[in-house]
């Protein structure tokens, strides 16, 4: 009878998911650009800063397009289905800012992040004060020193992918900018505005070189999260 | 002794497997394809900027119709495939399957090119036109706004598993076939899902950028403008494609927003993979 209580009780809590907190470190490195960007732009000197406030680590796996239904105004309650992306439970978050010189080199350290174990999908990044990317631009003769001035979104941008299931073992998340992604779309001949005292050659906001810098910040794959085992 | 034997098997193999059960597949487009896509009006989906579409044929391939376990045990897969023209009123069978009665975790199904699909509820014209373009999916239909419309043909090559198929609601995972009963499971199809802005997260309806892709001025709106339609010349916050990469165009992201159109028992959802 005892051994048929302690089988009832293990089969019942072996499906539970323990979780335990643990802490982990982020790393940040950014990948300058190594190929010509969508309307042939060669890259160099790329410089600037990216400011971000916070990241968040949820379950939520990342994947496609949601349905909106006029209910979602009405119902706070989010509903996780394969196919859609809802955020589910945070797993981990760092809440320190961070100032990050996009001229690359080694990975930099963000901080350590307050976590659980468990099933991470994926990851949001809170903006500070937004990014601005600086550099030169050259296609065949032409030449453009740019300055996309500061994009400052107005909210975080959330589902970037980042499967993991993490345990106890030890290790670094690491989060590569990519800047060739985030610039592939910036085409620097259309940039609407003539350059400056400088020789910069601003973006203006409503142009289609602008349109694409905004589109690359925006874009989840320019952010590539990614464990490193120690 | 042998005959005992086989007679203690049978009845052992009898109470260890649950009584055989039946699921039916059926295909439908809903309303959304088979009457039309309205105006957004107030608490009404709809497109978001005036634009209305209704579609005058929806082609569809559906193959590979799967039933499994959790551990990936397959109980049942269609054999073939089969071609519906989703407009005609659904919902429409496509598949009935045998398979002893218990929980299936892993229901899936692909919207794939076919060279041997076979005909149901669609014309032998519109079976030869998906062969003839490889397609696994073609729309035709037209926009209007105003005194204006704008008609369009497309045809999609895609091929894409929709896989671990889910309730809506928390309706649970796959299927649960139960002893005595037909159990019927709906493939709904999404034909609004073309005309999505977005990639990722919540997306409105448009069609006002695909309307002016009509370059040459014919009201017909094909493909191949649409190509030329960068996104980067689109209003900022529109057409946006969050995790998917290499959508650069119009063409590219209706041919994304295809793999999406695929879902379960009306607002239940798979999970897509290109195949």
């Amino acid at each position: 009878m005892n051994r048929l209580v302690l089988v009832l009780l293990f089969s019942s809590c072996g499906a539970s998911t323990d979780q335990v907190r643990r802490t982990f470190p982020l790393e940040v490195l950014v990948r300058a650009p190594t190929a010509p960007t969508d309307s042939g732009w060669t890259l160099s000197d790329v410089r600037g800063v990216a400011s971000f406030a916070s990241v968040r680590f949820f379950e939520g796996q990342v994947l496609i397009t949601r349905r909106r239904s006029p209910l979602d105004w009405l119902v706070s309650t989010a509903h996780a289905h394969p196919g859609h992306y809802e955020a589910g439970a945070a797993l981990g978050e760092l809440l320190e800012p961070l100032e990050l010189n996009l001229a690359g080199g080694e990975p930099a350290t963000w901080g350590t992040v307050n976590a659980v174990t468990g099933r991470y999908g994926s990851v949001e990044l809170g903006w500070a004060t937004g990014v601005r990317v600086l550099g030169t631009a050259t296609k065949g003769s032409e030449s453009v020193r740019f300055d996309t001035g500061v994009l400052a979104p107005t909210k975080p941008l959330s589902a970037i992918a980042f499967e993991h299931t993490m345990t106890t073992a030890e290790g670094t998340v690491r989060l590569e900018l990519d800047l060739g992604v985030l610039l592939s779309r910036v085409d620097f001949g259309k940039t609407l505005s003539t350059p400056d005292a400088q020789g910069l050659t601003p973006l203006d906001r409503a142009s289609p070189a602008f349109n694409g810098f905004e589109r690359g910040v925006t874009d989840t794959t320019s952010y590539r999260f990614t464990w490193q085992s120690n | 002794m042998h005959r005992f034997t086989l007679c203690l098997c049978a009845v052992t193999l009898a109470a260890c497997e649950p009584p055989i059960s039946v699921v039916k597949f059926t295909t439908w487009g809903e309303e959304y394809i088979e009457q039309g896509i309205p105006t957004k009006m107030g608490m009404e989906a709809g497109f978001e900027d005036g634009w209305a579409v209704t579609f005058t044929k929806f082609l569809v391939i559906l193959k590979d119709v799967t039933v499994a376990d959790g551990q990936g045990q397959v109980a049942s897969k269609q054999p073939g495939a089969k071609a519906f023209d989703l407009v005609k009123k659904g919902p429409v069978e496509v598949y009935a399957a045998s398979a002893p009665a218990k929980r299936y975790d892993k229901v899936g199904y692909a919207i794939a090119p076919d060279d041997n699909a076979e005909a149901t509820n669609i014309e032998a014209s519109d079976l030869a036109l998906l062969k003839s373009r490889k397609a696994s999916v073609i729309v035709v239909g037209s926009a209007t706004k105003g005194g204006v419309t704008k008609a369009f043909d497309w045809s999609f090559t895609n091929a894409t598993g929709y896989e671990d198929c889910e309730r809506a609601e928390m309706g649970g995972k796959g299927v649960v076939l139960t002893v005595g009963q037909e159990t019927t499971v709906q493939l709904t199809v999404h034909g609004d899902h073309f005309f999505y802005d977005q990639l990722g997260g919540d997306a409105n309806l448009r069609f006002e950028a695909m309307a002016n892709a009509d370059a040459n001025g014919d009201n017909r709106v094909t493909l191949d403008e649409l190509a030329v339609v960068q996104l980067t010349s689109l209003p900022q916050g529109q057409y946006g494609t969050a995790s998917v990469a290499n959508v650069r165009n119009l063409r590219d992201f209706v041919t994304q927003n295809v793999r999406t159109i695929g879902h379960y028992d009306g607002e239940g959802e798979c999970v897509p993979r290109s195949r």
